[in-house]
């Protein structure tokens, strides 16, 4: 039995708010629907109204502000991957965005619906954790922003309240002093939902690195940097040695933050193995 | 459950339907419409039979919820040739084998126009990409991707 529930499509910000402020816990929201189609459909969406955002111009856009990048939450993984201004300042989140699903994952899915999804193997999550992203949430009393690891509980559970949306989502644009890698291990390329996925921006001054992000996505329990291989990784000139021990303090650290788990014996080489990569092709060594 | 009313272009005509706000765009073309040249294979997102186009983007139809069309314009299977006449893609997939059991090729056939509408003459990668999300599970692919090729090459489907 598919689900039932009465449908809203708000035209604007301030009427979807009043529409999760007079519902609040009876309502869900809907952007692109990739993922709530399938709980659609099993009959387990339990809310009485619908809520669909997608025909909310304002939500939709990729905006520079100064030295920030502004990032609607309507905006789809497809526009992500295409757009020049991602292109050029925060390539990383692009790459991520590019290998979600297949290209018509790509035409609905949106970067919102991945955030606030909240699975552990969503692309887009490492890439913005990396660059330090910053979300905002907004509700018809004010709004908050945090940077997006404050955001997580746990595996699909957030901070986000009944009445809040999702409505940007900020980071500094990066210069071209800053090297990046996306890549991600699946089962097959398109369709596969990633098991383990690995962003890493790296700052050089010359030859060395000046300040390293690493963040896996699958493997920890809430999104998060892995703070020890980057501190290793500081300052360093990248060399096959340095890349080698990064990548074996990484999958300690994922073990660490993990706890020991039935999945964690198969993903320690695997997370190895991938970060290796990842560090090779950021800073364009061993390749 | 309260019906909702939506309007929207398929296939070049205007059309209205009152549908329960809960069903896909996969029910509504098959069983609201009668457009059943759209496949149902999975459901789930997986398997590409139901891709249409949605002003003018492959999505599939399965993971669409229909309240969405309203306002904006689908193109099916039935849509992209003229009476009696089929589309240079089509031609092409009959030409160059690329039809077998035939499940997957309605989906193909609208991935393969989209890309072809935005690049006329795409590389082989690009047509590998355009149709990743699509399953075939008789041709192995090569077929499809060469038809495409040759559709793309002149836009006349070289047959
Ligand atoms: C076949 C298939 C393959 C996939 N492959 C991948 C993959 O490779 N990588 C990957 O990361 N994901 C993948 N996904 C998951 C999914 O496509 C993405 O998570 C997508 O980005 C979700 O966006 P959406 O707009 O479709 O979300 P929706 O389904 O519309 O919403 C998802 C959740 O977010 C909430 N929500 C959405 N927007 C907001 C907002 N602005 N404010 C508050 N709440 C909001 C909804 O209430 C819902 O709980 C796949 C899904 C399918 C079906
Ligand atoms: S039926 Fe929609 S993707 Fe399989
Ligand atoms: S021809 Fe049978 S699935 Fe493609």
């Amino acid at each position: 039995m598919r689900s039932e529930f009465a449908y809203a499509s708000p035209s604007s910000l301030g009427e979807a708010l009043e529409i999760l402020k007079d519902f609040g816990e009876r309502t869900c929201v809907i952007a692109g629907g990739t993922d709530l189609m399938i709980a659609i459909r099993e009959g387990e969406l339990r809310a009485e109204l619908l809520v669909d955002i997608s025909r909310i111009p304002e939500l939709r856009l990729i905006r520079e502000e100064g030295n920030q990048i502004c990032i609607g939450p309507l905006v789809t993984h497809g526009e992500l991957a295409s757009s020049g201004l991602i292109k050029k300042g925060a390539s990383v989140l692009g790459r991520a965005a590019n290998s979600v699903g297949s290209p018509q994952i790509r035409n609905m899915g949106t970067i919102g619906g991945n955030i606030i999804n909240a699975s552990p193997a969503a692309d887009t999550i490492p890439a913005l954790v990396v660059l330090e992203a910053q979300v905002t949430l907004k509700k018809r009393e004010g709004e908050r922003s945090l940077p997006i690891t404050d955001f997580y509980l746990g595996p699909y559970k957030t901070i986000i309240g009944a009445q809040e949306l999702l409505t940007k989502i900020t980071f500094a644009k990066l210069d071209d002093t800053w090297k990046s890698s996306f890549i991600k291990l699946a089962r097959r390329k398109a369709l596969a939902i990633s098991r383990i996925n690995i962003a890493v921006l790296a700052k050089m001054d010359e030859m060395r690195a000046k300040e390293v992000r690493v963040s896996i996505g699958s493997s920890t329990p809430t999104p998060c940097r892995m703070e020890k291989a980057e501190a290793v990784l500081r300052g360093a000139v990248p060399s096959a040695a340095v890349i080698e021990e990064a990548s074996r303090i990484v999958a300690e650290e994922m073990v660490a933050r993990s706890g020991v788990r039935p999945s964690t014996e198969y993903k320690r080489p695997a997370v190895q193995g991938l970060v290796k990569k990842a560090l090779q092709e950021a800073f364009n060594i061993g390749l | 459950m309260k019906n909702i009313k939506i309007s929207f272009v398929i296939n070049g005509k205007k059309e209205e339907r009152e549908i329960p706000p809960n069903i896909s765009l996969l029910k509504l073309l098959r069983d609201h419409l009668g457009l059943t040249g759209t496949k149902n294979g999975c459901e789930a997102g997986e398997c590409g039979a139901c891709t249409v186009l949605l002003d003018g983007r492959p999505v599939y139809a399965c993971l669409v919820l229909a309240p969405k069309v309203d306002g904006k314009e689908i193109i099916t299977i039935e849509g992209i040739g003229e009476e009696g006449k089929l589309h240079a893609v089509q031609k092409a997939f009959l030409a160059h084998g690329a039809v077998q059991c035939g499940f997957c090729t309605p989906g193909m056939i609208l991935a393969a126009k989209a890309l072809l509408d935005e690049r006329p003459n795409p590389s082989r990668k690009e047509i590998e990409d355009a149709i990743s999300g699509n399953l075939c599970r008789c041709t192995g692919y090569l077929q499809i991707v060469k038809a495409i090729e040759a559709s793309g090459k002149g836009g006349k489907g070289e047959v």
